[in-house]
């Protein structure tokens, strides 16, 4: 139930990441934003950031 | 001591001019339309206009006449075959694709600057996507800076609350035109020491907290909301950036961050004396989801002292309810330092004629204000 309603920050209902929320992975941005296909290992870092600005 | 203040917003340019009675609106030019950026030439005076079309596209239109007829001039252009990454595409990819790009369109005017006093005709443009277009013609044509768009680092810019980076300060140092300074949202400052034929983004300083930890300190994911410098003293430039506000005294090579701000250290606009290097003015707000002046209390930050301390102005400006955000181009001072000026997200103007101590309501109900500029 926790995991849900932290997933409805981060993906919309249709499983793609919401526009303007950037994930990194070992430091890299991901480049699959629709599918989420990048690769982790399992001693990766996972960073989950709220892109910027606008006002 | 400047009459005239150019103040864009989303439907129309307004221009307020100060008579008798104090200051007031003049002329409104392209009602309706969304300004993004205006600027007035001081070296021969004419007036220059970003118009967002809306579905029909950016366009720049340039008056010789202090605004009383408009004629549309060129707006940047990219080349053919120009591409920035696609941060939000609409294919699948993944670790075997390569990273998607798209064809690089103006979405925006973000900044426009004259180049020195002795380059007339010579005007800078920043804009979204990141990039820098230059003109020597006083705007007729304009290309697009290859020294800057070829830097591989580019492609690790990203959009700031916009899909695209963009370029939203332009500093020229007027001893030395040559000598520019860049502010990049996001992709931080970029420096060039020979008029836009080299660029380096090799400072260090600058502080990003929405990065992940071993990449905050990395120069190009920077979000320098604001950048501004010093007329007397160009060496010291100004950031109000998206986690605090920085200092440099030495044209952007190092920064200083500075975090004795009050009432907060989050805001856009950042303000410098012409004379005085160690005065500048800020319009805080409550970081960074929330964005609203701390305790809906609106007041401008200033500094004397280089940043070693500031005091919160308040005399004027609104302490109940207040929700008014200003802007990264919406606040600037005037030639003498004693004058400023300031409009908000939510179409409120302010001037004062005491460096901030006391403020005048001008203008209550404008629409959201993008641009605020002495001229």
């Amino acid at each position: 139930m926790g995991r849900d309603k932290l997933k409805s920050y981060v993906l919309d209902e249709q499983g793609r990441l919401r526009r303007h929320v950037a994930v990194f992975v070992d430091g890299r941005l991901i480049t699959d934003r629709l599918g989420l296909s990048d690769a982790v290992t399992p001693t990766s870092e996972v960073f989950v950031m709220q892109a910027l600005s606008g006002g | 001591m400047s009459t005239r203040i150019d103040v864009a917003t989303r439907k129309g340019l307004f221009t307020f001019r100060r008579g008798a009675a104090g200051w007031d609106i003049d002329r409104v030019a392209f009602l309706g339309n969304n300004l993004s950026m205006s600027l007035v030439d001081q070296r021969d005076g004419a007036a220059y206009a970003a118009v967002d079309e809306g579905h029909f596209g950016c366009h720049l239109h340039r008056s010789r006449d202090y605004g009383a007829t408009w004629e549309e001039i060129a707006a940047p252009a990219f080349p053919a075959g120009a591409t920035v990454i696609d941060r939000m595409p609409t294919e699948p990819g993944g670790d075997d694709e390569p990273v998607p790009r798209k064809p690089a369109a103006l979405s925006e005017i973000w900044s426009l600057e004259p180049g020195g006093p002795d380059e007339p005709g010579v005007l800078w443009c920043g804009t979204i996507p990141g990039a820098l277009f230059r003109s020597d013609d006083h705007g007729d044509t304009w290309r697009l800076v290859d020294s800057l768009w070829d830097r591989a680092e580019r492609d690790q810019w990203f959009g700031g609350g916009k899909d695209d980076p963009g370029v939203h300060s332009i500093v020229v140092d007027p001893r030395d035109p040559l000598r520019l300074a860049l502010g990049v949202s996001c992709g931080g400052v970029w420096t060039s020491n020979d008029g836009g034929a080299n660029w380096s983004n090799d400072n260090h300083g600058l502080r990003a907290d929405f990065m992940p930890p071993d990449m905050q300190y990395s120069p190009v994911s920077q979000d320098p909301h604001r950048m501004v410098g010093c007329r007397a003293n160009p060496d010291r430039l100004w950031i109000q950036h998206h986690n605090g506000v920085f200092r440099s005294d030495n044209a952007g090579a190092t920064w200083t961050e500075i975090e004795s701000v009050t009432p907060s250290v989050f805001g856009f606009a950042v303000a410098v004396h012409p004379n005085d290097p160690d005065t500048a003015w800020f319009v805080p707000a409550v970081k960074d989801e929330s964005r609203y002046p701390v305790d809906a209390a609106l007041a401008v930050a200033k500094t004397t002292d280089g940043g070693a301390t500031f005091t919160a102005l308040r005399a004027g400006l609104p302490q109940r309810h207040a929700y008014d955000i200003v802007f990264r181009h919406a606040l600037d001072v005037d030639d003498t330092g004693d004058q400023l000026a300031f409009g908000s997200s939510t179409g409120g103007f302010w001037t004062s004629d005491n460096g901030g101590e006391s403020w005048s309501h001008v203008a209550a109900h404008l629409p959201p204000i993008y641009s605020v500029r002495f001229a």
